[in-house]
């Protein structure tokens, strides 16, 4: 049986997991496993589960983005864990008009998605110059340029010294990959049209 | 018998092939393994330097990366994540912007977070801003007097200056060693804070600058384990203190840590 005393310091370190998750303490969003460690204690996984059931009725949900290339849960230790980053995010996708009050132009939208997808079509990497050759066919030099940079900047794509443009961990947090590779794959373009 | 120059080229390139391929993420299938291993192992007996055993090695261990990123590149190709990468460029060429931007808003799952200020900062950049001498005030020259360097004080320094005694000093210091001697009797280590944090927060800032002192002497040993934020203290061997290398720990000590510490336990 749960005592009130462990009722009320499960509910303090919930308030403090939300606080740590939710309010934007560095430049970038999110906080380090360790970091929920030190605040909640060893068993902070615990916590997170609890605290993701609770936010599961808001429609939001925790995700953690493991360092390097996309680990997934079942794969990852607890140095791994620790190490990793945890967010809140959305759990559902945003409505158009959503996506217009967000503040997003749609053209930064769709060179969002086109880079994205050219890059995880080439097991998530690929050279700067090979992506700014496809979006230029439909962009102006300026806005690719001025783009590409953003999204390096904001870690939705990563960038080595050798120009090459890797998937970001913004994008493993926020973009379910598959599903926008698959909504490409069947989106109707121009010539199917001419064909039906 | 003068080697062909054409021999160390050949190996020459086939590191070179090797290496843009695995940087550059292309089709490993391209990479003849086949005829280059036929190549080194030609070429192999006409080795005799160093130099040329160190290249045919080089050469042999680019191959064997190659074959790596064949394996890797068929388990890629095998899953159910392979999509044909031509497929996608073509689609994304004949997709228009729209199109684009409505697949990416139906996969997207935007990071929620807030940023707020709290009454405390506040009211801290309040008094910040009371305090806050203006701009020309603050850069005014300094009004007389020749401007000394920013410097140091050493504890001989502070002796010689009699600022304190030193035999003082190493009273104050053996009380502390004792006391940490004796709490070290029962248990095999001391957590840092639970050694430091006493009722008295100058007392407390006392003991860190003694127990300091004692860590650099080599008579205690500082262990922190950065992940946990735990730091404890163990009795240390002056003998072997000078044969280890050093290195600096920083341990901060504030006001508010101190009296978090004092109301229920341990710091965050």
């Amino acid at each position: 049986m749960v005592r009130l005393s462990d009722e009320a310091e499960v509910q303090r370190k919930l308030k403090k997991a939300s606080q740590l998750l939710l309010l934007q303490r560095h430049r970038s969003p999110g906080v380090k496993g360790w970091e929920l460690k030190r605040a909640l204690g060893k068993e902070y996984l615990k916590i997170i589960d609890v605290l993701r059931s609770e936010l599961d009725r808001l429609g939001l949900e925790v995700k953690i983005v493991y360092d390097g290339s996309g680990k997934k849960a079942q794969e990852a230790s607890s140095e791994d864990t620790d190490r990793a980053r945890f967010f809140v995010v959305m759990k559902g996708p945003l409505s158009q008009s959503e996506m217009v009050s967000s503040g997003w132009r749609i053209d930064d939208v769709a060179v969002l998605a086109a880079t994205i997808a050219y890059i995880n079509s080439r097991q998530g990497k690929a050279p700067r110059k090979q992506v700014e050759d496809l979006l230029r066919e439909k962009f102006p030099r300026w806005k690719v340029d001025m783009n590409l940079d953003r999204f390096v900047r904001r870690g939705y794509l990563l960038e080595s010294e050798d120009d090459m443009l890797y998937i970001g961990w913004r994008t493993r947090a926020e973009i379910d990959q598959k599903t926008l590779t698959n909504l490409i794959l069947a989106t109707p373009t121009g010539q199917d049209s001419q064909v039906k | 018998m003068t080697k062909p120059k054409v021999t160390h080229d050949d190996l020459l390139r086939i590191i070179d092939l090797c290496r843009v391929v695995e940087t550059r993420g292309s089709d490993p299938f391209e990479v003849d393994v086949q005829r280059y291993l036929t190549t080194l192992k030609k070429h192999l007996p006409r080795w005799e330097l160093l130099d040329e055993l160190m290249l045919d090695a080089e050469a042999l261990s680019q191959i064997t990366s190659i074959i790596r990123l064949q394996k890797k590149w068929i388990a890629y190709r095998a899953s159910s994540l392979y999509v044909d990468p031509l497929v996608v460029e073509l689609k994304i060429r004949l997709s228009a912007p729209e199109a684009l931007a409505k697949a990416l808003s139906k996969s997207w799952h935007p990071i929620v977070s807030l940023e707020q200020i709290s009454p405390k900062r506040i009211s801290d950049a309040f008094d910040y801003w009371n305090n806050l001498l203006p701009l020309d005030e603050r850069f005014a020259p300094l009004s007389q007097g020749e401007l000394m360097q920013p410097g140091s004080f050493d504890f001989e320094d502070l002796v010689r200056l009699k600022a304190v005694s030193a035999e003082e000093f190493k009273d104050v210091l053996n009380s502390i060693m004792l006391e940490l001697k004796e709490r070290l009797g029962s248990e095999e280590r001391v957590e840092y804070e639970d050694f430091i944090y006493v009722e008295d927060f100058q007392e407390t800032v006392l003991r860190a600058y003694l127990t300091s002192f004692l860590v650099s002497e080599g008579a205690v040993i500082l262990h922190v384990n950065p992940l946990e934020e735990e730091a404890y203290l163990t009795l240390g061997h002056l003998e072997e203190s000078s044969r280890t290398p050093s290195s600096s720990k920083v341990i901060t000590i504030d006001h508010e840590s101190w009296k978090m510490y004092m109301a229920g336990g341990k710091t965050e």
